[in-house]
């Protein structure tokens, strides 16, 4: 018995913008064929590189791919058309791994690189700390390095070992780039209004993530939470992140602070109507909170004389359910979904794009369930959410591959709520001083 | 692609023999007087009396908020009056039904555990997780066992409403877990490890560590193999001697790596290797090229796993009968109609 349909999105919507326009359904032959979509101010993006002494010869090899290119990347200038200088590196001993603090060597390598108007980009390269270790490596060197405004990219000791180079070379150049303030790619079909009325739809992402007082304990002690802003293009516009104590008032406050904060950094001139896709993830939206977000949305909609049209999207990002072919392999297909009654959808945001499969296993789908919205759930144009996960699931800038399964909206919820908690914890650094319109969490 | 055919991997779970369920229904009106601090009182007592129960905070489709009792006469619930208790007949494929599916699923799996051979193994993220008690594959060394595999299973009963016709709905995954049982102490004295190659091997890499019966997960910092102790970080503290037959490897094999590519042990690594990526379904092993390369049809074999999974595990506790209604869940997986969108 046949009782649920499943749809696709023609592949062709899911291109991707590079320079001059130039347009590509994969982010490395866009890069290539065209450039970057934008690049960043300045001339060069310097490069300082920090690690263990015994990985002296991988970092080595690691560092002459990223400038020179290997068998699959071509170099950081030939793809993004901008050169690279690599300042002297700092070499640590383990146990410089240990503290809190910054090992003096680099400290002072730090404190003037902290003057220079155009700051190298530090990759420091990590052992593979569990995400809930306070005192992780990757959150002392990043935390210090935001509070002196560098930007950092971390790559842990497994990774540089364990794959190809060519490989990772790829994604970090990506990600450095977009921390220099370059902007890779972008959608080339924008997220469409799914009232069917609006003159600017943004989707926000947020995520409530509790912390726990002591690694792999149930005992919290306090909330982190983020909101990002994506435009219809996909592009990140608006990041701001927060650390409460674990009260659920205080967090629900802080939370509509930040939200209120986030649309009007998106609101324009001459637009009277507007669509918000909220996409969220981690903890589950309680009543309370849900309710606070539609009263935020029904002042801003009566303070601004706009009409706010909303859908409270949440993203399943685990969920059991799995779609099969009755072909020889079996794949789904990229850009499917299907609907699970009214307010369920189970979007493929990776599997079988023409000839291309998702890399290694069986490729498992998005569940979104949609939460409320003001609009009547029969008037809506749910295909839009579907684009709008697949869409940003394609914007992730630290993967370059053709695939990626999350959307960049609730990507990241985690990393950054531990990050910014132990930031909060390391060096007492304050979210309100985190970069806003720069993707530094990549 | 409209010759296709799509298949989900969940199964009808079809009624027989009638088509409503007698239950007895306290409202939240009811609860709002009693006061959410005996919530929890009345959740252990439907419990203690093996009371199937859904209870439903917000109104949803024809269902109102309060707690649905499954049960052939009127319960007894603390704090809540005989006449606050409401007879009602719900449909066997209804919201509701579903909680009671859920429990019947469970009661029958772990009452026929060990002629099915698997193993409760609690929930994640609210859904039951057995293992088949059979390992599908054990990697020795030495005749040291070092990593097991196992099948896990886990299901979810979902509930669909389409076209004003209820519908119920096992919806089931499978997946591999791996497990290692060894502590540091027997692995390094059944290899005959030294200290430099544990060293590089281990440090600064996730190990678990035996404290009161439980596992909790460190990061070697040292290992000091002439007192058989170890340094292990728990992010707060760190622990300077941890004996070495409380420390226990990480159950992702691919973190030990540098502990087994040496000697003669490293062929027989690689091995492994190919035997985790086949049972992952990442992996295969091309004899021509020598190397692992990516296993191109991971789904097909993946929903072979899970029909051979249901003919052995749950079609065996079905047919499921409640009062006057028989469950029986349908052998083949629910087929997708296509259709095509932008």
């Amino acid at each position: 018995m046949i009782v649920m349909n499943m749809r696709f999105l023609d592949p062709t919507s899911l291109q991707l913008v590079f320079k001059m326009g130039g347009t590509h359904l994969f982010p490395r032959r866009g890069l290539e064929n065209y450039g970057p979509h934008e690049s960043p101010t300045g001339e060069k993006i310097t490069i300082r590189f920090v690690y263990p002494k015994n990985y002296r010869t991988v970092v080595s090899k690691f560092k002459n791919i990223l400038e020179n290119g290997g068998n699959r990347f071509p170099g950081f200038e030939n793809v993004y058309r901008i050169p690279i200088e690599i300042s002297d590196d700092i070499v640590l001993d383990y146990k410089d791994y240990r503290g809190i603090e910054l090992p003096k060597k680099l400290a002072k390598v730090v404190e003037e690189d902290r003057e220079i108007t155009s700051k190298p980009i530090y990759v420091v390269v990590v052992h593979p700390y569990p995400r809930w270790q306070k005192r992780n490596p990757y959150y002392v060197f990043k935390s210090h390095l935001l509070k002196c405004k560098i930007m950092s990219q971390m790559i842990r000791t497994d990774v540089l070992q364990g794959r190809n180079l060519d490989e990772i070379a790829y994604n970090v150049a990506n990600a450095i780039f977009a921390k220099a303030g370059g902007r890779p790619w972008k959608l080339l079909t924008k997220i469409p209004s799914f009232s069917g009325t609006a003159d600017l739809v943004i989707t926000i992402g947020f995520g409530l993530t509790r912390v726990p007082k002591d690694p792999a304990q149930r005992i919290f002690d306090r909330y982190a939470g983020y909101v990002i802003v994506m435009n219809e293009e996909g592009i990140m516009s608006h990041l701001k992140t927060f650390v409460t104590q674990y009260e659920k008032t205080i967090m629900r406050r802080k939370l509509i602070e930040c939200i209120r904060d986030a649309l009007y950094s998106a609101l324009r001139e001459h637009v009277g109507n507007i669509d918000v896709i909220f996409h969220y993830s981690s903890k589950e939206l309680s009543i309370e909170e849900e309710q606070s977000i539609k009263q935020l949305l029904e002042q801003i909609s009566k303070d601004q004389s706009v009409r706010i049209n909303y859908a409270i999207i949440r993203i399943i990002t685990h969920p059991l359910y799995k779609v099969f072919m009755d072909t020889d392999d079996g794949y789904p297909l990229m850009a499917s979904y299907v609907e699970i009654g009214d307010r369920l959808l189970l979007i493929y945001t990776v599997g079988k794009l023409y000839e291309k499969i998702t890399p290694l296993g069986v490729p498992r789908p998005i569940l979104i369930s949609i939460r409320s919205s003001n609009i009547d759930i029969q008037e809506i144009d749910k295909e839009v959410f579907v684009y709008s996960v697949i869409g940003t699931a394609r914007m992730n800038w630290r993967n370059t591959g053709i695939f990626n399964r999350e959307p960049t909206t609730i990507r990241y919820a985690r990393d950054i709520a531990y990050m910014v908690a132990s930031f909060n914890e390391i060096v007492n650094l304050d979210p309100a001083y985190l970069p806003e319109e720069i993707p530094w969490f990549l | 692609m409209s010759n296709r055919s799509f298949f989900l991997n969940v199964f009808e779970i079809i009624s027989e023999n009638g088509d409503k369920l007698l239950c007895y229904f306290i409202p939240q009106e009811v609860l709002n007087r009693i006061g959410s601090s005996h919530y929890a009182e009345i959740k252990s007592s439907l419990l203690n009396k093996d009371l199937i129960y859904a209870w439903i905070n917000a109104e949803y489709l024809e269902f109102k908020p309060g707690i649905y009792v499954f049960s052939e006469e009127p319960p007894k619930v603390p704090y809540v009056e005989e006449n606050e208790i409401d007879e009602v007949y719900i449909g066997a494929k209804s919201y509701i039904s579903r909680f009671l599916l859920r429990r019947l699923v469970e009661k029958k799996l772990l009452e026929k555990k060990d002629e099915l051979g698997i193993l409760y193994e609690g929930t994640r993220y609210g859904s039951p997780i057995y293992l088949r008690t059979n390992p599908i594959f054990v990697w020795k060394l030495k005749n040291l066992p070092i990593y097991e595999f196992y099948e896990e299973f886990t299901y979810r009963v979902e509930h669909v409403r389409e076209m004003n016709t209820d519908r119920l709905f096992l919806l089931i995954d499978r997946s591999l877990r791996v497990t290692s049982k060894i502590c540091l102490k027997d692995l390094i004295s059944a290899l005959s490890l030294d200290v430099n190659v544990l060293r590089n091997a281990l440090v600064d890499i996730r190990v678990r560590v035996k404290q009161n019966d439980k596992f909790i997960m460190g990061v070697l910092s040292d290992v000091n193999i002439e007192q058989k102790t170890a340094h292990v970080n728990f992010g707060t503290h760190e622990l300077n001697n941890v004996t070495l037959d409380n420390i226990f490897l990480p159950e992702n094999l691919l973190w030990t790596a540098r502990l087994f590519k040496f000697g003669e042990i490293e062929k027989q690594y690689e091995e492994m290797l190919n035997k985790y990526g086949e049972l992952t379904l990442r992996t295969t092993y091309d004899q021509r090229l020598r190397k692992r390369v990516k296993m191109k049809d991971a789904p097909r074999r993946y929903f072979s796993h899970l029909k051979d999974l249901v003919n052995k595990i749950f079609q065996k506790i079905f047919p499921i009968k409640f009062q006057n209604v028989t469950y029986t869940l349908s052998n083949e997986p629910t087929t997708l109609n296509v259709e095509y969108g932008w």
